[in-house]
């Protein structure tokens, strides 16, 4: 028998309209694959089994009925911890957060909903996003699909490992200095990071606001651009989403013409010598295809991981003050304690509760985040660290548009290596942050970026796609789909390179 | 770069109010000579007569009405939110301990 689960988001809908594959045939059997699976992967906290069957034979009907509510009704997706679902757990992997229930959706989900899509579950993550590798997570490791030994990215990694397993042809990730990216390119499925203001952060956990942005990830292409039409544009509740431009451009087809750069400071020391050699073959198939290729310079690359750790620990300490041991679950704060007859300060006060409770439930990194977050904002440190970084922010982003002067797009490598085993990092933080220099600068720029699988790079007997990143101008996205669409022809993917 | 020092740990830590253990203190003030060493590039970046990011893809003041237009939220949801707090008072709201001594 023909196996629906493995088909895209965009073979379902076409099956679906035409009857030859029904919604609660395809969830069922993801759910029956999660059920026996997961237990090595570790994608999932949680999987919505009642109400995904519930919701798959609504869309069954209106299939039947000819009345489909959009290109994803029916199609199974999968969502990020830190993503609120209205009814659900959302605990962004944070002890601090456990037990608590979100009280509405998130706008990404209402869309998702609205369309009729199927939301089948949370997927694992850093706590509160916040590492490159899932094992910051206090609910447990998630495993690469592609070796089990190996860590599949973050913090996205449980959304990116439910799309290389097969649990689900799409998921939700947020991106902050390549969260949805890095962890594509670990586990050899495309991941995309948006223009920063194009997808609503309503409902999303925040972790460092100027710089966050919920993206795709799919098998292919064309699944994470449908994925990505369907929750981008503007939205009232977020205001940093912008009304314009989040329509305008159209889907492109081919990409002749296209000017290709390659920027220079991507491919120094540090790289992997057979991820550079993917990035070249894309080059070459990018050149093939009718694009020029053209070196250019992003002066400024060096700045971007120092001038990241210190603007995101600073917005991470202003959002996570809200976890005071007041108003979520998980707290020291014992009310019977604090009654006014009783004692007059221990145990109830609040200064006490909220250093108790933030002792107790936040993990590690989060921790030395939010400490040192609070130091490059305190007094006789913020013009030296805060204010000279948002000013060294300012000539990454003119790096770009100067770049973009001369080129559509720019082709680097996602990640410096290939997925690393567990613990290998994790003893030295600066090392871990290294996994995201190619992918912060998007962030601090607010460009968008793609991680497309290309390619294949065997080791210890099991082969790694290697992750090649696309950029491109702010509220460039078609063009950057279109440039990505290239890079996955099946002629290109078949053959390991070595 | 900055001297870190036990106390400035200390300090930090009690700004941000978490608490920290002697042997945590140790930890962190290893993690920030560290990503402090790390950040320290920064420094020989010239950045005289450049302006700061304020919104990196340049909105500015998104307003709207001044009207009551907005969907509040249902009332389960409010209820929702409410009892999830650890102290909950008995004619309702949330409870918080004593704030001033």
């Amino acid at each position: 028998m023909e196996e629906v689960t493995k088909l895209s988001a965009t073979e379902l809908a076409i099956r679906y309209r035409d009857g030859s594959v029904k919604p609660s045939q395809v969830v069922d059997g993801l759910l029956d694959d999660i059920a026996m699976r997961d237990q090595e992967v570790g994608a999932f906290l949680d999987v919505f089994v009642e109400e995904a069957r519930a919701a798959a034979l609504e869309a069954d009907k209106r299939y039947a009925a000819g009345e489909a509510l959009g290109p994803l009704d029916g199609i199974p997706v999968a969502v990020k911890d830190n993503m609120l679902v209205h009814g659900k757990f959302a605990r962004a992997a944070s002890k601090i957060l456990e037990g608590y229930v979100a009280s509405y959706d998130a706008t990404v989900v209402d869309r998702l909903k609205k369309g009729g899509a199927i939301i089948l579950g949370k997927t694992n993550m850093d706590e509160f996003a916040m590492g490159s590798s899932t094992e910051h997570s206090a609910y447990g490791l998630t495993r690469n699909p592609l070796d089990p030994d190996r860590v599949p990215g973050g913090s996205s990694g449980g959304s990116a490992a439910a799309v290389a397993a097969g649990f689900t042809p799409l998921a939700l990730g947020s991106d902050t200095g390549g969260s949805v990216r890095q962890p594509a390119a670990f586990c050899g499925v495309v991941g995309m990071k948006p223009t920063y203001g194009r997808v609503s952060r309503s409902g999303l956990i925040a972790m460092a606001s100027s710089l966050d942005q919920i993206g795709p990830f799919a098998r292919t292409v064309e699944d994470a651009e449908l994925l990505f039409d369907e929750i981008q544009g503007f939205d009232e509740k977020d205001a940093t989403t912008h009304q314009g431009q989040a329509t305008s451009d159209k889907r492109q087809e081919g990409i002749a013409g296209l000017r290709v750069g390659l920027p220079k400071e991507y491919f120094a020391g540090g790289l992997d010598p057979r991820i550079k050699q993917a990035v070249d073959d894309a080059a070459n198939v990018f050149e093939k295809a009718g694009a020029k290729l053209q070196e250019v310079t992003l002066p400024h690359t060096h700045a971007a991981l120092p001038v990241y750790y210190v603007l995101m620990p600073a917005e991470v300490s202003a959002n996570l003050a809200r976890f005071d041991g007041v108003r979520y679950p998980n707290s020291t704060f014992d009310p019977e304690a604090s009654r006014p007859e009783q004692s007059r300060r221990i145990p109830g006060d609040f200064w006490d509760i909220y250093s108790t409770t933030r002792q107790q439930f936040f993990g590690a990194e989060t921790k030395r985040r939010v400490l040192l977050g609070t130091f490059v904002l305190s007094a006789g440190y913020a013009d030296r660290y805060y204010a000279k970084a948002q000013r060294v922010r300012s000539l990454i982003k003119q790096d770009f548009d100067r770049a973009f002067e001369d080129v559509d797009v720019l082709l680097t490598p996602t990640a410096p290596t290939l997925p690393f085993r567990f613990g290998e990092k994790t003893d030295d933080p600066v090392a871990m942050y290294l996994a995201d220099i190619y992918t912060v600068s998007a962030n601090l720029a607010g460009i968008p970026g793609i991680s497309v699988p290309f390619g294949g790079i065997s080791e210890s007997g099991k082969t790694f796609p290697a992750g090649v990143q696309i950029m491109a101008k702010p509220f460039g996205e078609a063009t950057m789909f279109a440039a990505a669409k290239a890079l996955e022809a099946p002629t290109n993917n078949e053959q390991p390179l070595q | 770069m900055a001297e870190i020092s036990d106390e400035l740990v200390r300090k930090m830590a009690q700004l941000a109010r978490i608490g920290v253990s002697d042997e945590e203190v140790q930890q962190l003030k290893g993690d920030f000579e560290k990503i402090l060493a790390f950040v320290a590039q920064l420094d020989s970046v010239n950045v005289e007569g450049v302006e700061p990011v304020t919104h990196i893809t340049g909105l500015e003041n998104a307003t709207r009405n001044d009207a009551a237009d907005a969907k509040p939220l249902p009332a389960q949801d409010h209820d929702l939110l409410e009892e999830q707090a650890p102290g909950v008072a008995d004619d309702g709201g949330v409870r918080v301990p004593r704030i001033i001594p």
